[in-house]
């Protein structure tokens, strides 16, 4: 019996069950309760729900991580391909998570390494117009979920240059944990938006790199470089 | 023979409020069937999960589902509840026909259907300041614009009024002969066994999506609209057949 069918049966046969205990609920119901208790319930139960829509604008605003939808509304696949395309400066500072500077680099060759749990990193290079001997280095997050930006829960990845070898330490495996709200399943069928709807990527951060334009780079396994055109 | 003359609009307005104050207690029997519903939503009504070398994302996801669920449940068993005997029998305090008593009771059921949406709809805040307040301050939310709040509260209507007069058809049917108490159940839980080959979804559930599954608003008013009078007017139709005090 597949998943689909289990749950096409399941659902309808939850909803009988529930429909017979509501029966059952009804008639018992009517013995405990009258007219003043229900005006009392129907009162308190409803300044409640009045409160609570009054609360939920100011908890959204202030403390619950509003809301960041990407500018306009990047799918990671697109932010990638902005990245790839523009160069950092047209990517929103909010997936910025992380910059190191490293100043008066003189070499012509530079290593670049991994070190940490991820095995594999995904490097944007942008060769500089000018010769300012300064390598950046920047962590962009591409973990969206949803629509929502959760670069405050990751982790950011560490450059270090040290000689001529420019390491990227990843951080030990994260587990996160969220939770979202979405709206009931009547306004739902007509905005479109479904229930799940993860938009990821296997690279939850990217490295842009801004290296004077005659650095020879050599790479190890494991990292793929992509050049800025 | 009474001397009071009176017209059919005056007597449905009249049957219309005693039937909204006779059943005034089966809002409390609302408000515990949603209070249940939210505590069962506090779990979440949906996960995911992604994982990658470096990362391990657990997503859950709040809606108040259930809460609307439990309401359409609770505006069917009402839907019965009033073509039972006990209650087709107090119309009869009024100078009243059986027609009158059906349209007074249509219009309980839209008052019912509208009042029960707007506390499903309204039930959403609350689930998300629970889980704000006593569950995880890390929580994604945004707050129901106020077109998203009216059709919510429209559509959610629809719904429950049409499962109404799904309710109000099956009592009806109960009403007649007391055999579909049995037939009813029967054929409802059995649908979901019957269906044409092992791959196919049961009959209830294509009947189920035949209207969760419709994403143009339009289409789906015509067909929630044209529902709801069909099983409103064949209901109308066999009370006035019946007999007085049957």
């Amino acid at each position: 019996m597949n998943t689909v069918f289990t749950v096409s049966i399941f659902i309808p046969l939850l909803v009988g069950i529930t429909f017979i205990i509501f029966i059952i609920m009804a008639k018992l119901w009517r013995r405990f309760t009258n007219v003043k208790v229900t005006y009392w319930f129907l009162f308190i139960y409803i300044g409640i729900l009045l409160l609570s829509s009054a609360i939920v604008p100011f908890i959204n605003d202030n403390s619950l991580i509003e809301k960041e939808r990407a500018q306009e509304n990047l799918e990671v696949k697109d932010l990638l391909k902005k990245l790839s395309k523009t160069g950092i400066a047209q990517i929103d500072q909010m997936y910025l998570l992380k910059e190191s500077s490293f100043g008066e680099y003189q070499n012509q060759t530079l290593n670049v390494e991994t070190s940490g749990e991820d095995t594999m990193i995904r490097v944007f290079v942008e060769r500089k117009t000018s010769d300012d001997n300064k390598v950046e280095a920047f962590s962009i997050s591409t973990e969206v979920i949803d629509g929502y930006d959760i670069s405050n829960d990751l982790t950011p990845y560490n450059v270090m240059l040290k000689d001529n070898t420019l390491t990227i330490i990843s951080p030990k495996k994260q587990y996160i944990n969220i939770k979202i709200a979405k709206p009931p399943f009547p306004v739902r069928q007509f905005t479109g938006e479904s229930i799940v709807n993860q938009s990821s990527t296997k690279w939850s951060q990217v490295v842009y790199l801004q290296i004077p334009y005659d650095l020879e780079l050599m790479v190890e396994d494991g990292i793929f470089l992509e050049f800025i055109k | 023979m009474s001397l009071t003359r009176t017209n059919l609009a005056k007597t449905i307005k009249k049957q219309y409020f005693f039937k909204l104050k006779a059943n005034i207690t089966s809002f409390t029997l609302l408000i515990g069937v949603q209070l249940l519903a939210l505590l069962f939503s506090l779990g979440g009504v949906a996960s995911s999960s992604f994982g990658s070398s470096s990362i391990r994302l657990n997503t859950q996801y709040y809606t108040a589902d259930i809460v609307i669920i439990f309401t359409l449940i609770w505006a069917f068993v009402m839907a019965i509840t009033i073509t039972t005997k006990p209650h087709r029998d107090l119309d009869f305090t009024f100078v009243t026909n059986r027609l009158s008593s059906s349209f007074a009771n249509i219009l309980y059921l839209l008052t019912v259907s509208i009042v029960g949406s707007m506390m499903a709809i309204l039930s959403d805040n609350l689930l998300r300041v629970i889980i704000y307040t006593f569950l995880d301050k890390q929580f994604y939310s945004s707050t129901m614009g106020l077109q998203e709040f009216i059709m919510g509260i429209s559509i959610t209507s629809f719904y429950v009024l049409m499962v109404c007069s799904i309710g109000y058809f099956v009592g009806t049917l109960v009403q007649i002969s007391s055999l579909f108490t049995i037939l009813l159940p029967a054929l409802f839980f059995g649908s979901l066994f019957l269906r044409p080959s092992m791959d196919e979804k049961p009959i209830i559930t294509n009947a189920f999506e035949y209207y969760l599954l419709e994403s143009s608003l339009t289409l789906f008013i015509v067909k929630i609209v044209i529902t709801t009078a069909l099983f409103f007017t064949i209901s109308t139709s066999i009370l006035n057949r019946m007999e007085v005090r049957q």
